[in-house]
């Protein structure tokens, strides 16, 4: 393997492609629909408030939706620390609400990683996993509210999403790994709808492809007086699936304080193996 | 992936009623929301005196190299020991090579080097809490309003950074950084110990005032980002340092960060997909195993 160092010693150029990346005009973004009062807002914040999931990795089906991808039942899952060696997912693809397309991309990466390869997944490279895929993330998740903009951060890499509030799409909204997300309330709802999604995050973690027509649709609420939050999801991709389909995740409200979590130096959690380093720097 | 939630009690504020309505004196308090910008790197230079690192490499006009940071090591708010550290590295960038910092490892920003490279800065206040959420590969700080540090502080890659406001001045503290390989103040790999503490002064300035400054500082360090200015607000930000190390530094050291309002959209900068090579504008491949080994 290339030496840690050598693979890592690459970034610098990025601050210069930062830099000018800065260069994008701004979109027109002109005013929406006027902003509920600050009053009836629903509360996602304050306190220190954290959310993390009980639910798993996996989305929870809605009656009378087409449901999500599931385990296929000849390759059960086992998840981290249940005292047996875990597993990849590996998708049930009969779902009939996939296209083909996808099951044939699909069949090709779990054939591949039923014989040995390593399943990506966004949180082990580092990556951002998109609009609906970081709602499949333990969390602990804190949103910050202001008046013009909502962020859900995610403690891991400290990842950030922005929904900018009481305004429409962009015209031409730039392919993103997040996504152009715009929200309002509606009465204790947080409505959020989001476009512009790049192709190269999966919808859950099956590893479920889905082109840039993905267009998302998320109603957040506070449940069981607050102790609890919900989120029921529409998942639209004419070129992906045969309907649009919904699914829901539930959080549970903790108190705490935003952790440090780095992506980058974090290399001994995944099955013990590490990430490669060279015994002498070679500069 | 690791995963933590600390239970300690301290919280984090609502910004549901806006950036400054929670505060019992929000009229005197400086409304720092919206997205900042400037278009050089590197800490700016004070009116007068010692201030901080710049660098040797000048381009054909005269301004900075912003491509290959080559230090003035002899710059006298150095220890010895710190500017052998800030000589080897030059050497080395002089050499075309790449020594690891912040950026280049994908690792947190700590302050002072979070000001010194980031671009881009959007601010959030609330009465308990100012979130500072930077541009490249969206680094978090959070300040604690009106707090006092912990006796005993387990060090972080952002340290512990507690605030106040002082009439139109936001003052942010900052100990408790870790130290480690990636441990320095600047593109120069000026190094930082322990012992760092760093003061923030914030006040919001004339927008002519911001824009001589900024101009100031790119013709000394090169621009490089395109942040275009928003012309409908009329104020900068900006942010008087005050780095303090006895262990490297002889002095405390000075230096400015001039922010303007910027129109342009906010972009998604993760690190993990840049494959960039530093000098080469190569793309440098992704490392690969003939077989996992595990």
């Amino acid at each position: 393997m290339m030496s840690k160092l050598t693979s890592m010693s690459i970034k610098g150029k990025f601050l210069l492609t930062g830099g000018a990346s800065l260069i994008l005009a701004c979109a027109t973004l002109a005013a929406g629909a006027s902003a509920q009062s600050s009053a009836s807002i629903p509360d996602f914040s304050s306190n220190g408030t954290a959310w993390i999931t009980p639910n798993g990795g996996e989305f929870i089906a809605v009656p009378g939706s087409p449901g999500p991808l599931r385990q296929d039942p000849a390759h059960p899952f086992v998840g981290n620390g249940q005292g047996k060696q875990p597993t990849y997912r590996i998708a049930d693809l009969s779902n009939p609400n996939l296209k083909q397309w996808a099951k044939d991309v699909m069949k090709k990466d779990n054939d591949e990683v039923l014989a040995g390869k390593i399943a990506f997944t966004a949180r082990q490279s580092c990556m951002p996993a998109g609009v609906p895929g970081y709602m499949l993330f333990g969390g602990p998740f804190y949103f910050v509210q202001s008046p013009k903009e909502v962020l859900i951060l995610f403690e891991g890499d400290q990842q950030v999403r922005r929904i900018s509030l009481d305004v429409p799409h962009s015209a031409k909204p730039k392919s993103s790994w997040y996504g152009e997300s715009v929200g309002h309330y509606e009465g204790d709802t947080l409505v959020v709808d989001t476009v512009g999604l790049n192709d190269k995050t999966f919808v859950d973690n099956y590893r479920t492809p889905h082109t840039d027509k993905l267009h998302v649709t998320e109603r957040w609420k506070l449940i069981d007086d607050g102790k609890n939050m919900e989120v029921a999801i529409t998942i639209d991709d004419p070129d992906t699936y045969n309907q649009p389909w919904q699914a829901i995740r539930r959080f549970r409200r903790m108190q705490g304080t935003m952790g440090e979590e780095v992506c980058a130096e974090n290399n001994t959690h995944l099955f013990d193996y590490h990430i490669p380093q060279a015994k002498t720097p070679d500069f | 992936m690791r995963r933590r939630l600390s239970l300690a009690a301290l919280c984090c504020g609502s910004l549901l009623a806006g950036p400054v309505s929670n505060a019992k004196d929000a009229a005197h308090i400086p409304d720092f929301s919206g997205m900042w910008g400037r278009n050089a790197f590197d800490l700016e230079a004070v009116p007068s005196g010692p201030g901080p690192v710049t660098n040797l490499q000048r381009l054909a006009s005269g301004t900075g190299d912003p491509t290959r940071p080559i230090a003035d090591y002899r710059n006298s708010l150095l220890k010895p020991e710190a500017a052998e550290i800030v000589r080897q590295r030059s050497e080395l960038s002089r050499a075309g090579k790449v020594f690891p910092d912040p950026s280049n490892q994908c690792a947190p920003f700590p302050p002072p080097f979070v000001f010194a490279m980031q671009l881009g800065v959007q601010i959030f206040q609330s009465k308990d809490e100012i979130l500072f959420l930077y541009n490249q590969d969206t680094q978090i700080r959070r300040v604690r309003m009106n707090a006092k540090h912990p006796a005993h502080l387990v060090p972080s890659w952002k340290g512990d950074s507690v605030g106040h406001y002082e009439g139109d001045t936001l003052v942010v503290d900052t100990i408790g950084v870790k130290t480690g390989r990636v441990a320095v103040i600047d593109r120069y790999g000026t190094p930082f110990s322990k012992a760092l503490h760093v003061v923030e002064r914030y006040r919001l300035i004339d927008a002519k005032d911001a824009a001589a400054a900024q101009e100031r500082h790119e013709k000394s360090a090169g621009r490089v980002g395109a942040m275009q200015v928003d012309p409908s607000y009329d104020k900068g930000l900006q942010l008087q340092l005050t780095i303090e190390d006895p262990v490297y530094l002889t002095a405390p050291l000075p230096a400015l960060i001039t922010y303007r309002h910027t129109s342009t959209p906010w972009q998604e900068l993760p690190c993990a997909e840049n494959t960039t090579e530093y000098y080469t504008g190569e793309q440098t491949p992704i490392p690969t195993a003939d077989k996992p080994d595990f």
